[in-house]
């Protein structure tokens, strides 16, 4: 249990940094706006190598404290909605069995971008959002599928490690 | 990767695509710029023109030329604002989150 808060702590801490990376080297990713969101390799890492609930925690306490060092009550809004909206989805798709580790993150990145975007269109009340679903969501797709993939070799190799 | 899974991409894909069909093109466009939710200025995108938005949120220096919209410079941090380039269709949107200013052009009516 102690190993488990402190293996968690860990996690946050990882996510923190990876975040702060990428907030200081924007990649120009395909359309403005869009990220990586290398911090979300930690979150589908820990729904599989934990669990849903687990990887809550994570993502909760990531956002928090990422809002409270590098931005503010608006962004903590995007990215708690992007985050728990889309960890929400990929707890139910993991669940239902259907998917791989892949379908579960793209679907996840998909989440993350319409989340933000519905948010966006709540704050600036403004339904031109709508428009750029059709570039932020494939884009949330792509990116999803990327995560997916280094979570996988990470899930693979910690496996490795374990037996 | 499964079976399921590309079918849950190419689902996903259509889904985003859905928001395309309800864009149309044409007839004369303004640029609608708000800032925190209230409108702060519409301008036509006939006439080439430079118009600061300065609030008490920070000050963006957006430009209009040859019927297309941006924002030339930004004192915000992430200047999403500025890399979005120029704009010109009805629905589009330049937004400054970290300065509530958004920028829309629309159909003018």
């Amino acid at each position: 249990m102690i190993k488990k808060t402190a293996l968690l702590a860990n996690l946050v801490a990882l996510s923190l940094i990876l975040f702060l990376i990428e907030s200081v080297l924007p990649l120009p990713l395909f359309a403005p706006g869009a990220k990586l969101g290398i911090a979300q390799v930690v979150t589908v890492f820990t729904l599989y190598y934990f669990s849903a609930k687990d990887a809550f925690l994570v993502l909760l306490t990531r956002t928090t404290l990422s809002a409270m060092f590098f931005g503010g009550p608006t962004i903590f809004l995007y990215s708690a909605a992007g985050g728990i909206f889309s960890l929400f989805i990929m707890t139910l798709l993991k669940k239902s069995g259907k998917f791989s580790l892949y379908g579960v993150s793209a679907a996840g990145g998909f989440c993350h971008n319409l989340a933000q975007l519905i948010v966006a269109y709540f704050i600036l009340n403004s339904n031109a959002f709508f428009h750029y679903i059709s570039v932020l969501c494939p884009v949330g797709i792509a990116t999803g599928l990327v995560i997916g993939y280094v979570a996988s070799e990470i899930l693979r190799r910690m496996k490795l490690l374990k037996s | 990767m499964k079976i399921n899974d590309i079918l849950l991409i190419i689902v996903l894909l259509l889904f985003s695509f859905i928001p395309l069909a309800f864009i149309n093109r044409s007839a004369a466009k303004i640029a609608v710029v708000s800032v925190n939710n209230e409108h702060y200025k519409t301008v036509s995108l006939d006439k080439d023109a430079v118009l600061t938005v300065k609030t008490k949120y920070g000050e963006n220096i957006v430009k209009i030329e040859n019927n297309t919209v941006a924002v030339e410079s930004a004192d915000c941090a992430d200047k999403i604002c500025v890399r979005s380039g120029k704009i010109e269709n009805a629905g589009e949107v330049i937004a400054c989150l970290p300065h509530r200013l958004l920028i829309e052009v629309k159909e003018d009516d």
